[in-house]
């Protein structure tokens, strides 16, 4: 009797792959609802640029009437391979406007020295929580992402921007 | 003429601290990298002890703040970019139309090595252009703190920012390298390294144990598209005093007052008289 060949293909990333959109369409998904639920006032371009090594599709907000553009968020990943992919959120914001934060117990030049020190001496873990590896990873991080209160305060401004008439430069 | 500054100001909390360095007025355009204070407290105190009126120009940039005189309606972002290290603002004086592109690039203090960074110059690089074509800005002047140096990768070859060393080369214009088109920039900062010119020899000074250590850095720079090169009556100096201060210790390095980096300068043949005050 002959033992039967296992089958040792993962279940959960072949068959979610078949449940959930591809990253691609996710944003252009998200893109067309964006310009739907502000009435047109914002729109989405999704310009891809290239670098030696990888390709970063940005998610650009367009203001029409004033003809501005923001890039609300970064996907980075291999050339010809969208999976993995890594989000790039936007900039955290400063500390004047954030409702807390921690001021180090250190002055900053001192501070900055030492950080300097430790990145050249000792070896570190770096842990990126914005890399998706899955479709599935891939859309709960985009969630994520669009519901992070850095995305919602510029799509905010960016839609307070689509109200006033614009500028003359 | 148009007089812009640029000064990563080193995480500098307390605006007043700088005041009176900038009070004459004798810049229009101020630009400032690591700014922790509101810059409208800055453009405030400016408008009340200075001799001129400056505002905020409105941005959605963060890590880059713009102060100018010009008002509203002559200096204008029309993008930035998703981690606030590139903004793109629309200028208009007189008759001409120039993009001011500010950078601040991501310090290799950290996880990054060379190899990124320069990647991330190149990548900042191409979504500058295509932003200025998307806004149809042909003319540019790129500043900031791109924490590489000139004839690093990410500035200098044409993947990246294509930094060159003389206007001759620019003017010469698109290069076409394996099908591909690149427009090169006129660096002016790699005539200011060493101690053979006017001024400080770098814009940043580190000095560590490593057997590559070139003590002064040019960190900070700004590059010109051919087009404005007809424009330029300084192209870019490093400054070591403003206001009748001086910006260095007695080691002649950058005083930490103020900041690690020293500001540097630049103006334009562009007329400005009082457009801060003109109805559009």
């Amino acid at each position: 009797m002959t033992t039967p060949m296992p089958d040792l293909l993962p279940d959960d990333v072949l068959a979610e792959t078949n449940d959930v959109p591809d990253p691609m369409e996710l944003l252009e998904f998200q893109a067309e609802r964006l310009k739907e639920r502000t009435q047109g006032r914002l729109e989405v371009e999704l310009p891809v640029t290239t670098s030696d090594d990888r390709h970063v599709i940005r998610f650009v907000a367009v203001v029409v009437s004033h003809d501005y553009r923001s890039t609300i968020f970064e996907v980075h990943y291999r050339p010809g391979l969208l999976l993995p992919a890594s989000f790039v959120p936007p900039e955290p914001f400063p500390a004047f406007l954030r409702e807390k934060y921690t001021i180090p117990a250190m002055n900053s030049v001192i501070s900055n020295v030492m950080s300097a020190s430790r990145v050249l001496n000792t070896p570190r873990t770096v842990q990126n929580p914005w890399v998706a590896n899955t479709p599935v990873e891939f859309r709960d991080k985009l969630q994520e992402l669009l519901s992070s209160q850095e995305v919602k305060a510029q799509l905010a401004a960016l839609l307070s921007m689509a109200r006033r008439p614009p500028n003359a430069a | 003429m148009a007089r812009f500054l640029f000064w990563n100001l080193g995480g500098l909390v307390d605006h007043r601290t700088i005041v009176p360095l900038l009070q004459d007025g004798r810049f229009d355009v101020l630009v400032f990298a690591e700014c922790e204070f509101d810059p409208e407290l800055l453009a405030f105190d400016l408008s009340q002890s200075g001799a001129r009126s400056y505002a905020p120009s409105v941005g959605a940039t963060i890590r880059l703040r713009v102060i100018s005189a010009l008002g509203e309606g002559f200096i204008r972002e029309v993008y930035s970019n998703a981690t606030g290290r590139l903004s793109l603002r629309r200028i208009r004086l007189g008759a001409g139309e120039i993009g001011l592109a500010v950078v601040h690039l991501k310090s290799p203090v950290g996880n990054w090595d060379t190899r990124e960074l320069d990647g991330e110059a190149q990548r900042v690089a191409t979504e500058l252009w295509q932003q200025a074509d998307l806004a149809g800005l042909e003319h540019l002047c790129v500043l900031g703190d791109f924490n590489l140096q000139p004839f690093d990768y990410g500035l200098s070859s044409a993947h990246g920012f294509f930094g060159l060393m003389t206007k001759e080369s620019v003017r010469i214009g698109e290069r076409t390298v394996q099908g591909r088109r690149f427009r090169p920039l006129y660096n002016p900062m790699w005539g200011c390294f060493g101690d053979r010119t006017a001024g400080p020899s770098g814009t940043f000074h580190l000095k560590d144990s490593s057997p590559l250590c070139y003590d002064w850095h040019m960190l900070d720079q700004v590059l010109f598209s051919e087009g404005i090169l007809p424009l330029l009556v300084d192209p870019g100096t490093i400054l070591s005093e403003l206001g009748g201060q001086t910006l260095l210790d007695a080691k002649g390095r950058p005083n930490r007052q103020y900041s690690d980096h020293l500001p540097i300068a630049f103006e334009l043949n562009l007329p400005t008289g009082d457009v801060g005050n003109q109805e559009q």
